[in-house]
């Protein structure tokens, strides 16, 4: 009885598992200069089970975390909050130069290269609920490039 | 196209449309200059007197004789400015030492409130020792950004201090006479803007 009490729990915690499945990889903040109030953090997020969406992030080395986007439109880089991100059940969303980027506002202090910085990004999910991820992102040069078409 | 309307003087008219164009925009398509980037058909002089990052000021003709990559930004852009700034620095790598002497990049501020010149001398130290920044008043840098045909406008955030600024995304090339030669687009490859900024050094 107590064996088959364990194999039901055992379940329950691997489908609610499954089911908040959220990866987030390379995750990585541009570094910043101590007069500098503003940067960026970049990462990869993969949705195993649902579909998500990307709505806030917070930290505590900024005052304000929002989710921006920075597109090219006719050679004019413009660049502003937006309400979500959409993670596709399956698929990963990358944030990164060019696109969407979680902007760090009014910052604290500097961020140095080689140093790490704790945020943590809320999701929501289809049914609604909030859900938050903890991620380390690992503090890059001011002149930190990635590669891709811009190459 | 209505009826009645003879494809003969629909030609005409596409035609006219694009002698307009061109006349309005001052600007060839790619390729036919023998330049990847867009050239502008009247190469002319844009001069400027400004404060660099160390509060000295900077004449657009002491910089004659050398081909100069100018891109206007701020620094508290987390995306655009420093990959642009990064691009340019890998541009100078692709020179031969001798080539890379002849070029200067010059970062201009759009954001000289936020943009001191100490905060300026860090920023373009992070990418290379040889960037200078340029930091005029609003109304100086208002004028040489109309003077460049630069956009750029300020985007309000959550609080007084948060704002962001829409801005051109080009990097310009001017010549060693000192002339605005190039618009160079974020898609233009670094190889390519090598390319372009040995063509200029050899005219």
């Amino acid at each position: 009885m107590y064996r088959y009490a364990n194999a039901v729990m055992i379940g329950l915690v691997l489908s609610c598992t499954a089911r908040a499945e959220v990866t987030v990889s390379d995750a990585w903040v541009r570094a910043s200069l101590p007069q500098q109030r503003a940067t960026g953090a970049f990462m990869k997020i993969h949705s195993d089970g649902e579909r998500l969406r990307l709505v806030g992030a917070s930290t505590a080395v900024a005052g304000v975390s929002e989710i921006h986007e920075m597109r090219i439109e006719n050679d004019i880089a413009r660049m502003g909050p937006v309400d979500g991100v959409e993670i596709a059940p399956g698929a990963t969303v990358e944030l990164r130069p060019g696109g969407y980027h979680v902007m760090l506002m009014d910052l604290h202090r500097a961020l140095d290269v080689g140093t790490e910085v704790s945020l943590e990004l809320v999701f929501e999910g289809a049914d609604g609920e909030l859900r938050r991820v903890p991620v380390t992102a690992a503090v890059k040069p001011l002149n930190m490039r990635v590669g891709g078409h811009r190459q | 196209m209505r009826p009645g309307r003879s494809p003969r003087r629909f030609s005409t008219r596409c035609v006219l449309a694009l002698a307009l164009a061109f006349a309005v925009s001052g600007e060839v398509a790619a390729g036919d200059s023998g330049f990847h980037a867009k050239t502008l058909v009247h190469a002319s002089e844009h001069p400027f007197q400004l404060p660099d990052e160390h509060g000295v000021l900077r004449s657009s003709s002491e910089f004659k004789g050398r081909v100069v990559l100018m891109f206007f930004g701020f620094t508290h852009c987390p995306d655009v400015c420093p990959t642009e700034l990064a691009r340019l620095a890998e541009v100078v790598g692709l020179l031969t030492p001798g080539q890379a002497r002849q070029v200067q990049v010059i970062f201009v501020t759009l954001d000289p409130a936020r943009d001191t010149p100490e905060l300026l001398r860090g920023y373009v130290a992070a990418f290379s020792p040889d960037f200078i920044a340029l930091r005029g008043n609003e109304a100086e840098t208002a004028e040489l950004a109309e003077a460049f045909r630069v956009f750029y406008r300020r985007v309000e955030g959550s609080a007084p201090d948060r704002y962001t600024l829409e801005h051109s995304a080009y990097i310009h090339a001017i010549d060693k006479q000192g002339r605005l030669r190039l618009r160079m687009p974020g898609s233009l490859g670094t190889g390519e803007i090598a390319d372009d900024v040995r063509s200029l050094l050899a005219e």
